[in-house]
């Protein structure tokens, strides 16, 4: 059975995850600057998202530290997470590209943008 | 009041579990992205805060429904509320039956008897034999077939005297779809044991038998009708209400035999039915304790909003209650389940 899309913010935590574990502060901007200011996760969102991930086995606790006597934990991308990850991204690519060859073919955008 | 008083006060409508886990790492996270100088939560964030806690309640909720216990107890209410059904729309049509043979040569003399009741009550009959039998897709669907009769009925009811006292089973009907749609861990027979399926038949016999029984016999001829509000009809014989007592009490028995965490989950899905009846047969109406009506020459008045927003509102809301009471009860308590 085919999977659900991914929303847009659940595939954008996803993707702040790949390079290293980051501690939620951290994933609410990378997801700012990942996509260049467009979505501004809340914190509420953010954990709200995190904790659904967490069961679902997508993303794990890496570690967790004491900054100013705050709790700081920081999240890691699991295997199945970035698995579920790459087959998001291919199914956007393909999309994308499907959507682009239309487009071009009926003259409505050139190699560099819109007609 | 600080921001940190703020988030916090925020936070406190997450479940407590939740909030253990996370709220001290929330609050770092809030406080970091905070503007320089705010002093209380943005709207953004407020929305993004209560748009968690509900998510959250609701996944929690979802966690704790889907437990092997409440999968069993919502199969194991499927087949009893599946017969209760069936006793309760078979009664009359087995009577019918019962006159022709005594020589009574209409019957009842009504046609609704077996079109569309006896149908119904077929249905309901069929709902049970396919939960015994571990088909319990088919018997949800079937179950749709049954509810949706049992909703217009009361409609109809409404429509015409402005009466919801035969609410309780429209509710009790409603349910069964839902609770069969839940897949069990193990057959019915499993959970609640032979013996149980074998009282549950003979509470079934009893109970539909009972006016046929009393009738047959002829013993009720001579006794004057009871007061039968406790056991859901009027007007009747004691030969009658003693079997249908002793039908009753024997679902009762089985439910209450049950293992100690099946027969919480029973008990607390029982509760919007119980309720309904209550709010029915004891609180509304001319004489009605808490949610009085006014009539009009002998002729109730519709229900205002608040009599509707009191029997919506209040079965689901002490339904909740019940399980918050349940899940307390078993995490604190020795034998949790």
């Amino acid at each position: 059975m085919a999977k659900a899309s991914l929303h847009e913010s659940t595939y954008l935590i996803l993707t702040a995850l790949v390079e290293a574990p980051r501690h939620g502060y951290a994933v609410l901007e990378e997801v700012r600057q990942i996509s260049d200011g467009r979505v501004d996760l809340r914190a509420g969102t953010l954990y709200a998202a995190l904790d659904r991930l967490r069961t679902e086995g997508l993303i794990d606790i890496e570690r967790e530290e004491q900054v100013q006597s705050r709790l700081r934990r920081y999240y890691r991308l699991t295997v199945s997470g970035a698995q579920r990850l790459a087959e998001e991204s291919a199914r956007l690519r393909s999309n994308a590209d499907a959507a682009s060859v239309r487009l071009r073919r009926a003259g409505l955008i050139f190699d560099g943008g819109a007609a | 009041m600080t921001l940190e008083h703020g988030y916090r006060r925020l936070l406190a409508c997450y479940p407590r579990a939740y909030r253990r886990q996370y709220e001290d790492e929330l609050i770092g996270v809030l406080l970091d992205d905070a503007s320089p100088g705010q002093r209380r939560p943005v709207p953004r964030d407020v929305l993004a805060l209560l748009g968690g806690a509900l998510q959250a309640h609701v996944r929690q909720a979802g966690a704790r429904f889907s437990g092997d216990a409440w999968r069993e107890a919502a199969q194991a209410l499927g087949l009893i509320a599946a017969l209760m059904l069936f006793v309760r729309d078979a009664r009359v049509p087995v009577l019918h039956t019962a006159m022709f043979a005594d020589s009574y040569p209409y019957g009842i003399g009504e046609k609704f008897v077996f079109w569309p009741i006896g149908l119904v009550a077929l249905l309901w009959l069929t709902v049970a034999v396919s939960v015994v039998f571990g088909w319990g897709r088919a018997a949800a669907a079937i179950a749709v077939g049954g509810a949706t009769f049992e909703v217009v009925r009361v409609a109809e009811d409404y429509g015409q005297y402005s009466t919801v006292f035969n609410l309780w089973p429209a509710v009790l009907a409603a349910m069964v779809p839902l609770v069969l749609a839940v897949r069990a861990p193990r057959s019915v027979t499993a959970s609640l044991a032979r013996w149980r399926l074998g009282t549950l038949a003979a509470a079934t016999l009893v109970s539909v038998g009972a006016p046929s029984i009393a009738l047959l016999t002829a013993v009720d001829d001579s006794t004057t009708p009871i007061d039968g509000t406790l056991i859901f009809t009027f007007g009747v014989g004691r030969i009658e209400a003693i079997l249908l007592t002793a039908g009753y009490l024997l679902f009762a028995l089985v439910i209450l035999s049950t293992p100690a965490v099946l027969r919480r989950r029973l008990l607390a899905l029982v509760v919007p039915v119980g309720v309904t009846l209550v709010l029915t047969r004891v609180g509304l109406g001319t004489t009605g304790r808490f949610l009085r009506r006014s009539s009009h020459d002998g002729v109730l008045d519709a229900l205002t909003l608040a009599q509707w927003l009191t029997l919506v509102l209040a079965p689901a809301l002490l339904f909740a209650v019940a399980v918050t009471i349940l899940h307390r009860r078993e995490r604190s308590g020795p034998q949790g389940a």
